[in-house]
């Protein structure tokens, strides 16, 4: 598995973690055993969930065994680094949104950290498409 | 493909045709005014989709297919696999049992179902990732210890 596919299946861990966390309060708090106030959390719960981990997972295995452009050549290798520390750098923000329950304004890094995980996901776009096309299975008596 | 892998795959399975008709219902009540108690399926079918069916399966063909750790050691303890599993079941389960019952009738029962619901989900949570962890590597671990 290269680099960039376990910085990618890591990061998806790690925010599986944190997002069943969140989701874990927020379901405690919906049978009374729990703060009203995780309610909060709701949007986080569900980016991290969504993005953090099943975007992200499914970002880190394509880079890992779509059809490789020439041997183990897999492309535009600087657009998927891209993209990661762009979708990385969303994430970051909308951690940040957890600090709500206790400092209102970081609300408002939430639509920030959205719009830098979905330019995330455009840089991985550009870097994947070339690579979408069937795998050329060369024969060993081939030149 | 190892027992527990093939024991998520129905399981996932299972939830996927269940998540589906539980949420086709509770669209074609929102539409059709069908029956009061079918508008608490939301948002138990978005779950039972996402955790019993996509999480779970990514989980089984994680623990099937990514490098081995080593060729005496494969996947790790396996102990800590069907954890995953019997808690990630056992809480998703209590929560399609508690969940719609509790947005129909609160009572203290279904409070305690969900809060018991969410501790086994986040523990299951937890330990998927320290099974899945050291199988996130360069390649398969060759010989023993
Ligand atoms: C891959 C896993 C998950 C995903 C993608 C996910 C996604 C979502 C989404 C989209 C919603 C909004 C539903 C709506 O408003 O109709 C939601 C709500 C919620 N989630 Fe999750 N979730 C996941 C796992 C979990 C887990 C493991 C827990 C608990 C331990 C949890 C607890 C909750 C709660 C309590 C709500 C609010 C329910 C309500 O509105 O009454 N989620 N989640």
């Amino acid at each position: 598995m290269p680099t960039l596919s376990r910085y990618f299946v890591r990061s998806a861990l790690i925010y599986l973690g944190i997002g069943f966390t969140l989701g874990g309060f927020i379901l405690a708090a919906k049978g009374g055993g729990a703060d009203a106030r995780f309610w909060l959390w709701l949007p986080t719960h569900i980016v991290f969930l969504l993005n953090g981990w099943l975007i992200q997972l499914s970002m880190g295995v394509a880079y890992w065994i779509l059809p490789r452009i020439h041997l183990s050549d897999r492309g535009r290798q600087g657009w998927a680094w891209g993209g990661f520390v762009a979708f990385q750098l969303g994430l970051l923000l909308t951690l940040g949104t957890i600090l709500s329950l206790w400092v209102p304004e970081v609300q408002s890094l939430f639509a920030p950290g959205l719009l830098l995980q979905t330019l995330g996901v455009f840089f991985f776009a550009i870097h994947a498409l070339p690579r979408i096309r069937p795998a050329l299975v060369r024969a060993a008596s081939a030149p | 493909m190892p027992t527990l892998t093939r024991w998520t795959i129905r399981a996932a399975m299972i939830y996927l045709l269940v998540g589906l008709a539980a949420g086709a219902l509770y669209w074609a009540n929102a539409q059709w005014s069908l029956s009061p108690i079918l508008s608490s399926l939301n948002p138990t079918y978005i779950h039972i989709l996402v955790v019993g069916w996509l999480t779970q399966l990514i989980f089984g063909v994680i623990y099937w297919m990514f490098p081995i750790i080593r060729k005496d050691n494969m996947r790790g303890d396996p102990r800590l696999a069907w954890a995953v599993f019997g808690l990630l079941n056992a809480g998703l389960l209590l929560r399609i049992g508690c969940e719609p019952w509790r947005s129909v009738t609160p009572n203290d029962l279904n409070g305690m179902g969900l809060v018991l619901s969410a501790l086994l989900q986040v523990v299951a949570g937890y330990l998927l990732i320290l099974v899945c962890w050291p199988r996130v590597r360069a390649r398969a671990g060759t010989g023993g210890a």
